[in-house]
């Protein structure tokens, strides 16, 4: 097979795809050494197979393991895309920055990180709190990073009410509106969303980054 | 206020209720002794609990309901009983799937396993003695009770409140008495007459979903009668976490699942006294094999630390609590002992089962899986027991799952697929209704070796369904739902060893206990990955072991000395907090041998 360019596109497409972490970043440094515009592959091979992976997952395709590999070989190809941007003078421009964790007396964080891979491979900048994260921790956190979306998990229905205490802290120190809320977690509902005040509400780790581009969708970040 | 008349249909019969305006359906279904199974814990949104009105206006639509009508295009009359909220008469059609049924199972001979393991001694918990008193004997405690020590050779007998007050009436047949022992150091009761010949006790095993029982003759050792039923609790919840987040959500709702978990011990209790022929009120002794939770509701003690992190039970062992306090409606003077927790949601139905096996004690390397609809893993490494629970769910009990059934009478318990179709065999030999634990764990396996299933979970040849029996199928969203149980256990089991720092491998023993009978084939256990490729002799089924422990609490001092030295020598170990626990989890989704492969950790 002829190096041509389309070529390194479509076998770092596909290494995204089949969630090969130890291929992708090799491949995006070929299609860079190739002469490709960096902006041009993430454009072209990364962000449809990111996309792939969540189509896929939405039709019972793909499943955990292989949802999280798409995510990690996603994370591995745009780390050395991002690198050869900043050598040219460029940066990416972040989707929005999210501040994420699981809640207060919660320890299960998988479907968190999962949420936070996706994310991260959707272009977002996030900041990982952990698992048991105080209420208090999550706001102190979006503020001193100016954050744009605060982001939560919770997985048990004794716990997910710590997901409420947090948009009542924001509430009562009057920054509801600097901040748009998600939550997520095997017994949140969309219901249980809108009851709390929260804005946005994800299913899953793909129907998560969606979301996020929705609530963002027209607004400038409180970032720069 | 005025009452609303209301009418139900189920199971062939009418039914009549009344309610106050604004009571949801589902709660006087319950107060009407028709309780139904509420998988979310009435918040509206598992959809479950659809019932028929047939006749009556049509209350308005709450949002939850509007939504699943949508997506199930539901005709108007079918409504979410936990959401429907009573202002007008109606005539309700309850499906009979969706009852907790009070219907009661038979257990007799059906516990798999060995039976009961050799009784090391025999040492029932409550003893009768009979006594020669004379008049005078009786006209002081403190005599009657020197006497009865001097007599027996108990010097440390204690006095329970009420064990002598019948000794006022003192008549001829009092001058031999029967004096009622509990563990050899309380005076429960003195019978008039000579009555040693007849004292009963009860083992008892509360679980989340099912409550077993067994009644025990305790002067000859023998079983007498068993059977099991739904936990009436299952109103308020499916889960054990649906449960705490009902019990902390407001002051009564405690007592609530107390008396449901009472009301459900009640009827058993009455059956196995009516099927041996005895009275309840011979039952002296009680032996709780229960789940944390279980065991703290039953015991009336706060749950609210087991519903988030650290998730520490209130207390490990407790104190034996006279049956009358607890609500046991038996003997007024009764005793209830209970087996400890053992950390986290690690309860005494653990406790119990591990007493069963004898693993506490055994040389060797051993676990012990209780697969419910929590999963408990236990591993014996010297002299060492390391403990955790699993987020495993209900999906083996076959709840969640579209085909799923618990393990009655129609339920396909074990398939092998023969080139073109799986052959079944169900429970009873009825027509099938539905897959149960071992019946779904059977698919998995068939279709992995058949093909139908790569081992990443997904069902090959772009088919979304595997069709196992005429209308019973098998869905992409189900496999995953199995996959995820799976991995829970199975990630449960491989840290645990991890931890001790043994290899599977170095194993002298596996015990699985719970859910899967002997119906299930350790060969199909072994190709799913649930259990490690281990020879076939080193695979135990335990049955239910909980139970069969609680048995051997009611008749052996040395089990209940094992009981109160367990707690001590364990160490619970918080699985989620494991550093490796997510990258071992997801490796563990992959169905089929391959996890269990060596030197790949």
């Amino acid at each position: 097979m002829k190096p041509e360019p389309n070529n390194h596109l479509q076998a770092l497409s596909q290494a995204i795809v089949q969630g090969l972490v130890d291929e992708a970043g090799p491949l995006a440094e070929k299609a860079v050494a190739a002469g490709m515009k960096p902006l041009q592959v993430i454009e072209q091979a990364c962000v449809p197979a990111i996309e792939e992976v969540g189509r896929l997952w939405e039709a019972g395709d793909y499943f955990l393991p292989e949802l999280i590999a798409g995510a990690e070989a996603m994370k591995a190809a745009m780390t050395v895309l991002q690198e050869a941007l900043k050598s040219s003078g460029q940066s990416l421009k972040s989707a929005g920055r999210v501040v994420i964790g699981t809640v207060e007396g919660d320890i299960h964080d998988i479907g968190k990180n999962l949420v936070a891979s996706m994310l991260r491979a959707s272009g977002f900048e996030v900041i990982d709190l952990g698992a048991d994260v105080k209420v208090e921790r999550f706001v102190e956190t979006a503020e001193r990073e100016k954050a744009d979306i605060i982001a939560l998990s919770a997985l048990l229905t004794t716990t997910m009410l710590n997901q409420k205490r947090v948009v009542e802290l924001l509430v009562s120190r009057g920054l509801k509106d600097k901040f748009k809320v998600m939550v997520g977690g095997a017994p949140v509902t969309e219901k249980f969303a809108r009851e709390i005040g929260a804005d946005g509400y994800g299913e899953s780790a793909v129907q998560a980054v969606s979301v996020a581009r929705s609530l963002l969708a027209g607004r400038g970040g409180n970032h720069d | 206020m005025n009452k609303i008349k209301l009418k139900f249909l189920s199971g062939g019969k009418i039914i009549k209720a009344e309610a106050s305006p604004g009571q949801t359906l589902s709660w006087v279904l319950f107060r009407a002794g028709l309780p139904i199974k509420l998988y979310c814990q009435g918040r509206g949104i598992c959809g479950r609990c659809l019932v028929e009105i047939k006749s009556g206006p049509l209350p308005e639509e709450t949002e939850a309901e509007r939504k699943l009508k949508l997506e199930r295009r539901l005709p108007p009359t079918f409504r979410l009983a936990c959401q429907l909220r009573l202002y007008q008469p109606l005539i309700v059609r309850i499906p009979d799937e969706l009852l907790l049924l009070p219907e009661i199972k038979n257990l007799a001979g059906k516990f798999p396993g060995s039976g009961r393991p050799a009784l090391r001694d025999f040492n029932p918990l409550v003893k009768k003695y009979v006594l020669r008193l004379a008049r005078e004997d009786l006209s002081r405690e403190e005599r009657l009770a020197s006497v009865i020590k001097s007599t027996l050779g108990l010097k440390q007998l204690a006095f329970g409140p009420t064990a002598g007050h019948k000794q006022k009436n003192v008549g001829p047949s009092w001058r031999q008495s029967t004096a009622v022992i509990y563990d050899d150091r309380l005076l429960l009761a003195l019978e008039a007459g000579r009555t040693d010949d007849r004292i009963l006790g009860l083992a008892l095993d509360l679980g989340t979903t099912t409550v077993s029982a067994r009644l025990l003759d305790l002067v000859k050792g023998k079983t007498l009668a068993s059977a099991s039923a739904a936990n009436l609790q299952a109103a308020f919840g499916a889960d054990l976490i649906s449960r705490i987040a009902f019990a902390v959500e407001k002051p009564g709702n405690l007592k609530k699942l107390r008396r449901a978990a009472l009301k459900s011990i009640a009827q058993l209790t009455e059956v196995l006294a009516r099927e041996a022929g005895v009275k309840t009120k011979w039952i002296y002794a009680v032996c709780l094999a229960g789940n944390a939770v279980m065991n703290h509701i039953f015991l009336n003690q706060p749950v609210d630390s087991l519903g988030r992190a650290p998730f520490r039970p209130a207390f490990l062992s407790h104190e034996p609590v006279p049956g009358l306090e607890v609500g046991l409606s038996l003997n007024p003077r009764a005793m209830v002992f209970t087996s400890p927790n053992l950390g986290g949601f690690v309860g005494g139905d653990i406790s119990s089962g591990l007493l069963y096996t004898g693993l506490p004690s055994k040389a060797g390397n051993y676990l012990y899986v209780d697969l419910g609809t929590n999963g408990e893993i236990a591993l014996k490494k010297g002299k060492k027991i390391l403990v955790a629970s699993t987020a495993a769910g209900p999906a083996f009990e076959g709840s969640g799952i579209s085909c799923g059934q618990p393990a009655l009478p129609g339920a396909i318990e074990y398939v092998k697929w023969s080139g073109d179709r799986f052959k079944y065999r169900t429970i009873g030999r009825k027509k099938p209704s539905g897959l149960c634990g071992s019946g779904l764990l059977s698919v998995l396996a068939e279709s992995l070796r058949a093909g139908w299933l790569l081992p990443s979970g997904r069902i090959t040849a772009g088919r979304s369904e595997i069709p196992v029996a005429p209308g019973l199928t098998l869905s992409q969203l189900d496999i995953r739902k199995l996959q995820l149980a799976l991995a829970a256990l199975k990630s449960g089991m491989r840290l645990l060893l991890s931890t001790a720092g043994l290899d599977w491998t170095e194993l002298d023993g596996l015990y699985l206990a719970g859910v899967f009978g002997s119906s299930v084939d350790p060969g199909q256990c072994i190709a799913v990955g649930l259990l490690p490729p281990l020879p076939r002799r080193k695979i135990i089924f335990a049955g239910n072991a909980s139970l069969a422990g609680a048995e051997m609490l009611l008749l052996s001092g040395q089990a209940r000395k094992s009981a109160a030295r367990l707690p001590l020598k364990v160490q619970h170990v918080s699985l989620a907090e494991l550093e490796n626990f997510q990258g071992e989890f997801l490796k563990a989704l992959s169905l089929g041998r391959r996890y269990w492969r060596k030197n790949d950790v």
